[in-house]
């Protein structure tokens, strides 16, 4: 079985929501408040019907008891038993995988689905049931779904701590994984008649004044004693449940297992336990180190033995970077909330290129994580905004970090766009920084733009070694030519600048040093050329290095186009 | 019985992808498809027309204690309904509720559609691993439709006999068995050994009705000469002024038998009036019509006094009663009333109370005094009911409070009607009906009186419906069923 779709209303921060999920893995990413952990929550409470009643009044969206909260999941890939007329059979409906839609019955070529809902009206008491158009037209109370059946639709959930799975309560895995459960009830009531009768066999002594007291005192108003007043076990008092039965090593608990460890070894067995499960996963990375976190994702994605190519349908969170290099861009979808209204998107599913989308996501996976995400067009650009961002930041204004902010390499000036269309569609801010020097995806670029990304291009075709060179301060290109010289050796820089004033018919450096009386802005134009031909600058760190040059120039040359473009980007990560 | 070939029979009908098992009257083609669900690997869908169909397998199944789990029994009309409402808009179903003929049509094209469209598909084949069908002689055109497309999706066997295919189905097609049974569901076997009277010790007439069908299988003649001795035969006066005569008096001869269990007179199948003549006569012993659930007699009085008032609709309550029982003194009694409606006391001492609740039917018209009146008259000293279920069906229909306004006992008599179709009937020891009324039903002993109009198949359906004793009033010893 596997959700198809999900259709959320008036849940905690989630007024509206519609979303199909894929039937692998659902790995969502989003800024905090964008409703993830509640769009698990809901997908939990939905397949889990249980006979009490929990929610409260924060459950609520806005806190409004007077709307209903409803969830709806239905459900496709349906064990045959469920389809036969006297289960669902006449309930099914249809499920149209090309479109991602529900038909309201199914039909050929749809696949047979069922759909489950939960409401919760203020008077808190939460009703499961059966849900399709045909049912609601009929006024009456709706069909549920039998007991047994909803442990089979039921989920398994692996939230920060394991523990309770590594006991045999109710809801455990290890309750699902063989026939322990017809097997314990006898064997747990004979462990609590044997504890009455250890207690018995105990020290009577230390009751013997109240029992006597209010055996004495029984008699003296004629309630009548039929043997003798003792003090034992209450029946009730020793409750030993399945819960009590735990996993242990030796005589060691396996709880008392670490954080990660436990974590591992409860998903494992859910993955491993019976029936596929829909599986939920909070923060999946918690507790784990990277090559764990890898290794557990790797065997979550593997089909069971024998279940054929089926991989088993997850729904997982994280905050992780690794956890997003080591999925496919068709298993992370971004969440995105705004005025309660939330919208999952998948990061294949709105790429125009797959292998870029990819790619982008193995390098930049911290992009993923952000709210606001900067594209360069290249890794000057990402280094040096990265650089300035450090920059800032010693100079006591907020890190890009804590504004939810990243900086990203945009792979050149055809990709760039691209990425920017990409993330916008995905719900992500954008700001984009473009060269001048060669055209960019012009349509792309358009697109992107249209769809709300912010675009800084420098002005007069320059790249942006280029317009570094003309802007800063004659101190600021000699520093330029310096770090150039830390980066790529003496020896190169002199020869490329010689080579280029040569050709220029100008004196070249060897020959003439370049003191501020060469300053022309042709010679800054031909430095800040070299400079983007061959390099200099065109990697992450090396960007970084520029920052520290260009950083405490910036406010010298405030009307350069350099220093608006960087105080541009600066407005807009400080945004609100 | 033969258990061994019996269990032949069943696992031949279990594992058959399509075809059909003819059955004889009384060969016990109920215990086979028990027998077969019983032998079947998965859960059967088993259909048959009547609810009491439905009864009779199900009680079957239980003797033989077969798990409720391996089969799912239904009328076809209750299960084409059932999916079809279930997904409307595959199935294109208009009414839900259907009554007219065209509105059930409508429902088993709409069952077909739905079968057609795959939408049902998973549904089918997740509930059931194969399908019976019972008393496919019954089957409309349009049923077969819906039995043809199941067929596709699941192994099916259909049981009937040819030969007990009658109807009242006034504009349906019954299906043919040549033309639409046998090209879809060739034949797979044919039940032949009348357990029925051999189970009941009566040998003689066993062998007698298999000869019997033989020869009206073939559309030979009906030679009663060679008749065992249970089987009785008497002349019918060629003068139909002395036809009901001679059959009232074997009605009474008959009463010397009561010990050997109840019987069946069986009448003319084209009147309802001449049935209930024959019962008014032999009310005073007991005999009692059997009514079709349409009864035409019931409905037209229903409708006459809804859409009368006053004076009018009393005449027309009367004219019921009359119609239901002995001894209303119909004609005394509207004098009475006509005259008590004039101011004069003509009748009083005869009738006395009962003129006071012909006042309230005037006034007010409603179902409570009509009521009260009914039964005041029914209370009467010398009063008979021999149209008993014409009479509790209209009072049942008076108790009843509908729903329309105004209030129709039209409507009601309706819904009694339709209740009483799932109800099933309770017989009398001494019944009078006709072939297509008592079709599927067992008795003891059975009077059967020709008609010109009987055919081969309404004489092997009148013939075997007596396991003990039947006695034949018609015109010759020899003679040719209607074609």
């Amino acid at each position: 079985m596997r959700i198809v779709y999900l259709e959320v209303q008036n849940f905690r921060g989630i007024k509206s929501l519609v979303w199909a999920p894929a039937a692998g893995m659902n790995c969502l990413i989003g800024p905090g408040d964008s409703t993830k952990t509640t769009i698990l929550d809901a997908i939990e409470l939905c397949l889990n019907p249980r006979s009490y009643s929990f929610a409260d009044d924060c459950d609520f969206f806005d806190l409004d008891i007077e709307k209903p909260l409803r969830i709806t999941v239905t459900l496709a890939g349906l064990p045959g038993d469920f389809k036969a007329e006297d289960r669902y059979g006449l309930h099914l409906r249809g499920w149209n995988q090309a479109a991602t839609k529900i038909e309201d019955e199914p039909g050929a070529g749809l696949e047979d689905a069922l759909s489950i809902t939960v409401v919760i009206d203020q008077s808190l008491e939460a009703r499961w049931s059966i849900h399709n158009d045909r049912i609601d037209a009929i006024d009456k109370d709706p069909p549920a779904v039998r007991y047994k059946d909803t442990k089979r639709m039921g989920t398994n959930r692996l939230g920060p701590y394991a523990e309770r799975h590594l006991g045999w309560g109710r809801t455990s895995v290890l309750t699902r994984i063989g026939e322990a459960g017809e097997g314990y009830s006898l064997q747990l009531a004979e462990a609590g008649r044997a504890a009455r009768t250890a207690f018995k066999a105990g020290d009577q002594g230390i009751f013997k004044k109240a029992v006597d007291r209010a055996e004495e005192l029984s008699k003296l108003f004629a309630v009548p004693v039929r043997g003798k007043f003792t003090a034992e076990l209450d029946v009730q008092g020793v409750s030993i449940t399945s819960g009590g039965i735990a996993l242990h090593d030796g005589n060691l608990p396996l709880r008392r297992l670490g954080t990660g460890s436990s974590r591992l070894l409860v998903s494992a067995l859910q993955h491993d336990a019976g029936p596929p499960h829909i599986a939920i996963v909070d923060e999946i990375e918690h507790g784990l180190e990277p090559h764990r976190v890898a290794r557990l994702l790797k065997y979550l994605k593997t089909p069971k033995d024998g279940e054929g190519t089926v991989q088993p349908q997850m729904f997982v969170t994280t905050h992780s970077p690794v956890v997003i290099r080591e999925l496919t861009a068709s298993d992370i979808f971004a969440v995105r909330s705004s005025a309660g209204v939330t919208t999952v998107a998948s990061v294949s599913g709105l790429a125009r290129d797959l292998d870029t989308a990819q790619r982008h996501l193995r390098g930049t996976p911290e992009a993923f994580l952000a709210r606001k995400v900067l594209v360069g067009e290249g890794r000057t650009e990402q280094g040096l905004m990265r650089g300035l961002d450090g920059w800032w930041h010693t100079s006591g204004r907020d890190s890009f970090a804590l504004l939810g902010a990243v900086p990203i390499d945009g792979g050149g000036k055809d990709k760039a766009p691209l990425i920017a269309e990409h993330l916008r569609d995905l719900g992500y801010e954008v700001w984009l920084l473009l060269d001048s020097d060669k055209p960019p995806n012009a349509e792309a670029l358009r697109r992107a733009t249209d769809k709300g990304a912010a675009v800084w291009q420098w002005p007069d075709n320059c790249s942006t070694e280029q317009r570094l060179f003309l802007d800063l301060p004659w101190a600021g290109v000699r520093a330029l030519i310096a770090l150039a010289i830390e980066c790529v050796g003496q020896d190169s820089v002199i020869a490329v600048l010689d080579n280029a004033l040569n050709a220029a018919d100008l004196p070249t450096v060897s020959a003439a040093k370049l003191g501020p009386e060469r300053d022309t802005v042709d010679l800054r134009r031909l430095i800040g050329k070299v400079a983007n031909e061959k390099s200099w600058f065109k990697d992450i760190s090396r960007g970084e290095g520029l920052a520290s040059v260009v950083g405490p120039h910036l406010a010298n040359v405030a009307a350069t186009p350099l220093a608006q473009g960087l105080e541009a980007m600066r407005t807009w990560v400080d945004g609100s | 019985m033969a258990p061994e070939a019996d269990t032949d029979i069943a696992r031949l009908a279990a594992g058959v992808r399509r075809g059909s098992i003819i059955a004889a009257a009384g060969c016990g083609k109920t215990e086979q498809i028990a027998r077969a669900v019983g032998v079947s690997e998965h859960r059967r869908l088993i259909l048959t027309h009547t609810h009491a169909g439905v009864d009779a397998l199900t009680r079957r199944l239980k003797k033989l204690q077969i798990p409720s789990g391996k089969y799912r029994i239904d009328t076809i009309a209750g299960w084409c309904l059932r999916f079809a409402a279930s997904f409307p808009q595959r199935s294109g179903i208009l009414s839900t509720a259907p009554s007219s003929t065209a509105e059930w049509d409508a429902v088993y094209a709409a069952g077909a559609c739905l079968l057609d469209s795959g939408a049902v598909d998973g549904v089918i084949n997740s509930s059931y691993g194969g399908c019976f069908v019972d008393e496919y002689q019954d089957c409309t055109l349009q049923q077969h439709e819906v039995i043809r497309r199941l067929a596709n999706h699941l192994p099916t066997c259909v049981f009937g006999d040819p030969l007990q295919a009658i109807f009242d189905f006034r504009g349906q097609t019954p299906v043919s068995w040549e033309k639409d049974v046998f090209p879809n569901f060739g034949q797979a076997a044919e039940l032949t050994t009348p357990w029925r009277w051999k189970n009941a010790g009566n040998e003689d007439l066993a062998e007698w009705l298999r000869a019997v069908r033989l020869a009206l299988q073939k559309d030979e003649i009906l030679d009663l000469s060679n008749r065992p001795n249970c089987v009785t035969w008497t002349a019918l006066p060629a003068d139909p002024r002395h036809q009901q005569a001679t059959v009232v008096r074997q009605c009474l001869e008959s009463m010397r038998d009561d010990l050997l269990g109840n019987l069946i007179v069986i009448g003319d199948s084209t009147s309802e009036n001449r049935r209930s003549a024959l019962a008014q006569k032999l009310a005073q012993q007991g005999f009692v019509n059997i009514e079709a659930v349409g009864c035409k007699t019931l409905f037209a009085a229903a409708r006459a006094i809804d859409e009368s008032v006053g004076q009018a609709r009393f005449k027309m309550l009367l004219a019921f009663a009359a119609k239901c029982m002995t001894g209303a003194d119909k004609a005394e009694l509207q004098r009475a009333v006509d005259a008590r409606q004039q101011g004069r006391r003509l009748g009083q001492a005869k009738f006395g109370d009962l003129l006071q609740l012909t006042d309230a039917v005037i006034q007010d018209g409603g179902n409570a005094s009509m009521l009260a009146f009914l039964q005041a008259l029914r209370d009467r000293p010398g009063v008979r009911i021999y149209r008993r279920e014409m009479y509790f069906a209209m009072q049942s229909a008076l108790q009843t409070t509908t729903k329309t306004h105004p209030p129709s006992v039209h409507a009601s008599i309706w819904e009694v009607q339709n209740r009483s179709r799932h109800a099933g009937r309770r017989l009398g020891i001494r019944s009078i009906g006709s072939t297509l009324l008592v079709k599927g039903l067992e008795f003891d002993r059975a009077i059967v009186t020709s008609t010109d109009a009987m055919n081969g198949k309404d004489w092997y359906v009148a013939l075997t419906r007596a396991t003990k004793t039947i006695g034949i009033i018609s015109p010759s010893v020899r003679f040719t069923p209607a074609a």
